[in-house]
């Protein structure tokens, strides 16, 4: 990523800007929306020959969607959101990590 | 600092800015408000974080209200799961009941920002992009929705620029012969989660994309897509869509059975009007709802028509996807010509469209004053400020008042309230019913329903299955109001409720709140 210590800069100001205007369960909120949603996303995408910017705008809205029907649907089957959505993640984290690896 | 740095960093400014403004009505008071939607958007959320169950057949307390929505199979969650499975993930990892779902659809309904910037950064430039961005903060009919709680709704509109902006790559890809299926792919997905959130969201997306491939059709006279790749596309869309079968074959049963205002049907003069009369929609949206100066400022129609000319005299392929999105837009709107759609709810993505107009307007006058550099820099740099604080003093100012001031005091849910809840949640039995007196406001009611998950009596619209085990005396709201006339009556009337009840069991007597069970202590 060629933008990725601004990236993180603004990451950190961003997360310190929430924390001030809503306290705790705002950062936490805001952290985990943007490591569940975004995050596994990414790094899949990663593998394909997107710009920065389109790769985050896109992980994070295709996120919403694909990373949160995937939770439901094997909470369907194993009874619980929370180990549904830490299976979901590592697979998904791990399938990305993998994809760029392969590379 | 390189120019692409600027750029980013006045982005994330701008967007941090429209964070805190969006946030204003929970930075003090995080308990719930809104209108109906906001509840039951709330409960589907809540009902799965709280059990850790995914839900499919609905609970009780939700099913009296929501157990016709879904119009494939009767008693199951008639969204979509994805939408409110994100709001349950973020409670249990926020470790919040509430916050979490306001402030996550404060991320989610503020992201159009991004979405139009994105579109118009790539199509126009900089300074049309972010000067869009800036108008959308203050977006009159987007923050009321956002307010009143149809959520889903905004974001559905908000995904219709990143898409056009996926379809506009692809297409001159594939126009320039230097293929990138790759887009349209990410657009099927990005379709899919648009059909997941809020099909009329998709609606409007097909129709904008269908416009412009006709335009390039008869323009470009080629096909502007390989049917490999579509097949592949559709294939991925489809793929998500059967994910969910009985959510997605309600909204195939609602939309071919939906039905608009019927007064509008056949009446052509409707095609002349922008707005729908306000008169139609009384009780239900307000009128401020239909008004341009109120949600957009009369200062920018100008600029508006100015965008509007000058795409249609130049008319490059980045300037019909502009002008095909603004006549999807209007048939959108105008659907009820012929009975069909929800123009109403339509009209809320009108700043989307309107407002890269609008800047693209602007920068195009601005454009036309020759001047050498670095003059003509300055010129552009300090029109847009210009342009920046007007809309900061007539837009913003409406914005920071009607968020600032929105659900204030006893118009949200209250502390006394939410105790009731709570409290009706632990000791009452799943099928209890409870007739409820004097919390002001139907939402407030569904509000104490949802966070208790027992079932509240809509005294108005009671029936013979609606016979209450339980009678909740709400005096809280009404001990704030009883100066005024009509609610110190409202008082006496639930103390002579009150007074029928003297045989009865009081299980809870806390904070100006009464619950009797209706049996004989």
């Amino acid at each position: 990523m060629k933008h990725l210590r601004l990236a993180l800069g603004i990451l950190i100001v961003a997360a310190a800007y929430v924390f001030m205007i809503l306290s705790l369960p705002g950062l936490r909120t805001f952290l985990a929306a943007m490591l569940l949603f975004m995050l596994p996303t990414y790094l899949i995408l990663d593998r394909y020959d997107f710009t920065d910017g389109e790769k985050l705008m896109f992980s994070f809205f295709i996120g919403i969607g694909v990373f949160s029907a995937l939770v439901y649907n094997l909470s369907l089957l194993i009874g619980s959101i929370r180990i549904s959505m830490a299976l979901v993640f590592v697979v998904l984290v791990g399938l990305g990590i993998y994809l760029k690896l392969k590379r | 600092m390189r120019v692409r740095t600027l750029e980013i960093l006045i982005l994330a400014i701008v967007y941090l800015g429209a964070l805190w403004l969006w946030t204003l009505p929970f930075q003090e008071n995080t308990l719930p408000y809104g209108e109906g939607d906001a509840t039951s958007h709330f409960v589907v959320a809540d009902t799965q974080s709280q059990t850790d169950k995914p839900i499919t057949t609905l609970p009780y307390y939700i099913d009296v209200r929501y157990g016709w929505d879904n119009k494939f199979r009767m008693h199951t969650l008639w969204y979509h799961p994805p939408y409110h499975m994100n709001f349950a993930l973020l409670q249990i990892l926020g470790g919040h009941r509430f916050l979490p779902v306001f402030f996550f659809n404060a991320i989610l309904c503020t992201s159009m920002l991004f979405t139009v910037y994105f579109l118009v950064r790539r199509l126009f430039g900089f300074m049309p992009a972010i000067l869009s961005a800036i108008l959308l903060i203050f977006s009159g009919r987007d923050y009321m929705v956002y307010l009143w709680g149809q959520w889903p709704e905004r974001i559905s509109y908000a995904l219709i620029p990143l898409i056009l902006y996926c379809y506009f790559i692809y297409t001159e890809s594939i126009l320039e012969n230097k293929q990138k299926p790759r887009y349209l792919y990410v657009l099927a997905f990005l379709l899919g989660v648009n059909f997941y959130v809020h099909p009329v969201g998709l609606f409007h997306t097909i129709a904008a994309i269908g416009l412009y491939s006709v335009v390039l059709l008869i323009k470009e006279r080629r096909l502007m897509f390989k049917w490999k790749h579509a097949g592949i596309a559709v294939f991925i869309f489809l793929v998500m869509a059967a994910m969910f079968p009985l959510q997605t074959a309600s909204v195939g049963i609602a939309t071919v059975k939906e039905k608009a205002f019927e007064g509008n049907f056949m009446n052509l003069g409707r095609l002349f009007e922008w707005y729908p009369d306000a008169e139609q929609f009384v009780g239900g949206v307000p009128v401020t709802y239909f008004s341009y100066a109120f949600n957009n400022g009369t200062w920018t129609i100008p600029f508006l028509l100015v965008g509007i000319l000058a795409l249609a005299l130049r008319r490059k392929r980045k300037d019909w996807l502009m002008l095909t999105w603004l006549i999807s837009f209007y048939v959108m709107t105008h659907l009820d010509v012929i009975g069909k759609g929800r123009v109403h709810r339509s009209m809320a993505a009108e700043a989307h469209i309107l407002y890269p107009l609008i800047a693209i307007g602007f920068t195009w006058l601005v454009s036309l004053i020759r001047l050498k550099r670095p003059l003509r820099t300055y010129l552009k740099v300090g029109a847009s400020i210009a342009f920046i604080i007007v809309a900061i003093m007539i837009n913003g100012k409406v914005a920071y008042s009607n968020l600032h001031n929105a659900y204030g005091g006893i118009s949200r849910l209250t502390e006394p309230q939410l105790n009731v809840a709570l409290w009706l949640k632990d000791n009452l039995g799943e099928f209890d019913k409870i007739e409820d007196f004097g919390t002001l406001t139907i939402s407030k009611k569904r509000f104490i329903q949802y966070i208790g998950n027992r079932h509240i009596i809509k005294s108005n619209f009671k029936d013979d299955f609606d016979i209450p085990t339980h009678v909740m005396l709400d005096y809280s709201d009404l001990a704030v109001l009883q100066q005024i006339p009509e609610y110190r009556q409202q008082i006496e009337g639930m103390l002579q409720i009150e007074a029928q009840l003297e045989n009865m069991t009081l299980q809870y007597d806390k904070e100006n709140i009464k619950v009797y069970k209706l049996e004989a202590s």
